[in-house]
């Protein structure tokens, strides 16, 4: 009989994650159809009305359709720059779990600690001083400050992956599918890429989560301080910093409203990374097709429960080199 | 097993507990903020200081380095020039022992200069100092702004004796007597310093702590030049407070922790306006929003093009998003606060003119529909920018707003390597009641020139150099700006006014020397 499906098993900090991500893509999908982000449509700062529900800016701006295009703008940033910090730090980090106390582990390690000895924050800043603030041309194409934001975040986050992958990786590396799978002649590069890093997955996402959270953060901290993406084009954090000036004069939905918005973005990514990183079952090495373990939350998995093995994979199997 | 109760904040604490130290501490500071600053006032004013809040701090603290108002305020009451403006504004001899001798060519300037005065430092104001700084203001390397005025003038100087030099010319050049007013003197020692002010006005500067505060002290020994009828400076000192945020600068001076605000934004003009205890600013002052575009290529290389551009500027726009209203329309470079000021000159309507607009674009030869502008980096340019990127989309142009810093924006401007720039600048402390470096860049053969050929330009900005003649240089003034406009090579979309804010505890800032954007707080007073 076929399970029924059940419902991703969350906690509540993760439903209200879960649903503060809802929100925050709500806001920036519906906001995106509600007007022209750039078109001034009154002549300066309303309050929130029908017609504009989440007012207007100090230029007379549509503040729903500039917060959906920040909105959208802060997580077109750090997709793409969590993606990469992935895409870099977790084979960097997965390669020197496997050549685990080697000179190579060594060397990765000691330079992703030199990138990590700034705080991220100020490291990111400093990338963004040295590439500076103006378009760059290279040949036909331009790229603007959003891409150099993206990659100065990214690379920010490439050691924290890379740790997390390593770690991950070193404690893969010791059980005893990987000895076994390496008696059976499995190619290193399958049990690495095949098995092993279907293990270093949960930890590497909720990481990601969590990074999310953070990315998002930094980015509206960087386009505050006039780091980030050029104007017009809207950012959570431009448009938080713009609404600074405006304070004064009791436009509280300037600040308020795309604040919310950026808090929503912010806790609903944190929470879910942390339920992510604390509730993710580990797969187990079963060949090309993966198969997950038992759905069984950390908390229900009694202490010493052995990890499941195949079958057909027999215990005990020296390795090659025990043979040499 | 027993579960284990973990002791401490976790992450979910953590973040419920920043949410509501956020909230509470927003309502604390806003109730803070709302007490009245009088009684603090008076109790602040009896150590005799008198406290400015300052938008940003100079990066240079050589006032030969750069005649932007972020130096030239904190130098105002520290450095003095050779001339000096009375309250009618005309050119009076300050360190200069009177009125220069010019030779009958009008090659050769003999100044005699001021016996008695001394440097903040006790040493004797002398021709070797003049000398120290016209020789650093012509020194490529060093950078200054100056030198954009005066090369190609002035031939060589030279010290006559201790207390004569002699300036000659290559060849006639009328604006030295302006120049000779707004350029600052420094000490012979100090001319290459940027990390401190030698001056021989009545304050000095004892202290700063770079980007946040400038502390100055009276100085006693200070030759008087400034003060008539046996008067002396009124205050123990001035403190300069750098506070980035418009609207901290507004509560600071609601509570009384200034006496002085420069740049307060719009948004707060009305908050300044309901409190009894504070004076709003504004008047008409020689502030450029400075407008280029670079007619060496495409597509502002088309006239077409360039009117196109002009016209679908949203004027009014920017006056009432970005000033308040506080302004006036722009035309040609020269705002109502400069010479050669035209009232009559109105080419371009207020609102954009799509229709006209698109028909110039039709008709122009360039298919380019896209351009960038390069703004500087403060709040005002940079809603400029949006108001106008705005307009011009109406007619199908797509534009890009670069950001730049200061250093880069200006290198940008030297290397001709744009389409459009744009910029805030106060040229009172360059030009006073005029604006000649706007113009310079229309110049076929200046430094700074942005690809525009118009002999009759060239001929007009030569005469306004050249001339001694006031009433020539203002219509020659008058002819360039109409040019200018007309050809849609410089068109800014407002002159804005100039802001401040006081409180009513502080003699009145004085409109005739805000009409050259002095704030002359050496001369203001409590009362």
């Amino acid at each position: 009989m076929r399970p029924r499906p059940r419902l991703p098993r969350l906690g509540v900090a993760g439903w209200i994650g879960l649903a503060c991500v809802v929100l925050y893509l709500l806001v920036a999908t519906v906001g995106r159809l509600h007007g022209d982000p750039v078109a001034l449509v009154t002549p300066g700062p309303e309050a929130p009305s029908f017609a504009h529900p989440f007012g207007t800016d100090h230029l007379g701006r549509d503040l729903l359709a500039r917060t959906a295009e920040g909105a959208w703008t802060s997580l077109w940033i750090c997709v793409t720059s969590i993606g990469f910090a992935v895409a870099v730090g977790m084979p960097l980090g997965v390669l020197a779990g496997y050549r685990h106390g080697g000179r190579l582990d060594g060397v990765l390690m000691r330079s992703v600690e030199t990138l990590q000895a700034l705080p991220q924050f100020v490291f990111v800043m400093f990338l963004i001083g040295l590439m500076g603030t103006a378009d760059m041309h290279f040949g036909p194409v331009t790229v603007g400050n959003g891409p150099r934001v993206a990659f100065a975040i990214g690379l920010g986050f490439v050691p924290y992956f890379a740790r997390v992958a390593r770690g991950a990786t070193v404690v893969e590396m010791r059980e005893d599918y990987v000895t076994n799978l390496r008696g059976l002649g499995v190619p290193t590069r399958e049990i690495l890429f095949r098995e092993v890093l279907v293990n270093v997955w949960p930890p590497v996402l909720g990481q990601a989560l969590l990074a999310m959270a953070i990315a998002v953060f930094a980015e509206g901290g960087l386009s505050f301080l006039g780091l980030g993406v050029a104007p017009p084009q809207a950012t959570l954090g431009n448009l938080i910093a713009d609404a600074g000036g405006q304070i004064i004069g009791g436009d509280w939905w300037y600040a308020t409203l795309p604040g919310t918005v950026l808090v929503l973005g912010i806790l609903g990514f944190n929470l879910l990374g942390e339920t992510a990183g604390a509730g993710r079952p580990r797969a187990v090495g079963t060949g090309p097709v993966r198969r997950r373990a038992p759905e069984q939350t950390p908390e229900e998995i009694p202490e010493e429960t052995p990890r499941q093995i195949p079958a057909q994979i027999p215990t005990q199997i020296p390795t090659p080199k025990e043979t040499q | 097993m027993t579960p284990v109760r973990t002791v401490g904040l976790n992450r979910r604490g953590f973040l419920g507990l920043a949410a509501l130290a956020a909230a509470g501490g927003t309502g604390v500071l806003t109730a803070c903020s709302s007490s009245s600053g009088s009684k603090r006032v008076a109790d602040r004013h009896r150590d005799g200081i008198l406290r400015i809040g300052v938008a940003s701090a100079p990066s240079s603290l050589n006032p030969l380095d750069s005649g932007s108002e972020i130096t030239r305020w904190i130098a105002e009451p520290i450095m003095e020039s050779l001339y000096g403006y009375d309250a009618k504004l005309a050119s009076v001899p300050l360190l200069a022992d009177g009125e220069p001798q010019i030779s009958e060519d009008k090659l050769a300037w003999t100044i005699r200069l001021r016996q008695g005065v001394l440097w903040h430092d006790g040493s004797a104001f002398t021709a070797d100092d003049v000398v120290a700084t016209l020789a650093h203001m012509l020194d490529l390397a060093a950078g200054s702004e100056w030198i954009t005025y005066m090369l190609g003038y002035l031939s060589r100087f030279e010290k006559v004796d201790a207390h004569t030099v002699r300036i000659v010319l290559s060849k006639p050049y009328g604006l030295l007597r302006s120049h000779l007013t707004n350029l600052p003197i420094t000490h012979r020692d100090f001319v290459a310093r940027k990390d401190t002010m030698m001056g021989t006005g009545p304050y000095r500067l004892d202290k700063f702590v770079a980007g946040q505060s400038f502390t100055l002290s009276r100085f006693d020994r200070y030759h008087g030049g400034q003060y008539s009828g046996g008067a002396k400076p009124a205050f123990a000192g001035m403190e300069y407070t750098v506070f980035a945020d418009a609207n901290t600068r507004v509560l600071s001076l609601r509570q009384g922790k200034v006496d002085l605000i420069t740049a307060p934004s719009f948004a707060t003009f009305d908050t300044i306006r309901k409190d009894k205890s504070l004076a709003l600013v504004l008047t008409e002052a020689p502030l450029d929003v400075l407008s280029y575009v670079m007619m060496k290529k495409e597509p502002f290389a088309d006239p077409d093009f360039r009117k196109a551009v002009a016209l679908s500027m949203d004027r009014q726009g920017v006056l009432q998003r970005v000033y308040g209203g506080e302004g006036t329309i722009g035309q040609g470079p020269i705002g109502p606060a400069e010479l050669g000021w035209d009232a009559t000159l109105k080419p371009f309507p207020p609102a954009p003119d799509p229709a006209q607009a698109r028909a110039l674009l039709a008709r122009a030869k360039t298919s380019k529909r896209s351009f960038t502008v390069t703004i500087g980096t403060n709040q005002g340019i940079r809603d400029i920018a949006q108001v106008l990127v705005a307009g011009w989309k109406q007619v199908g142009l797509d534009v890009t707003i670069e950001q730049l810093a200061g250093g880069p924006w200006s290198n940008k401007w030297l290397s001709r390597d744009y389409d459009m720039l744009m910029n805030t600048f106060s040229s009172g402390f360059t030009s006073g009641p005029a604006n000649y470096l706007t113009l310079a860049p229309a110049g076929s053969a200046n430094v700074l020139s942005c690809g525009y050929a118009n002999p009759e330009v060239d001929r007009l900005i030569d005469t306004i150099w050249q001339t001694s003649d006031h009433a020539e240089r203002v219509a020659a003034l008058g002819r360039v700006d109409r040019l200018l406009a007309e050809d849609a090579v410089i068109t800014p979309p407002v002159y804005p006014k100039l802001a401040l804010a006081q409180r009513t505890e502080l003699s009145p800032l004085d409109p005739t020397m805000l009409r050259i954007s002095r704030l002359d707080p050496q001369h203001l007073r409590f009362v």
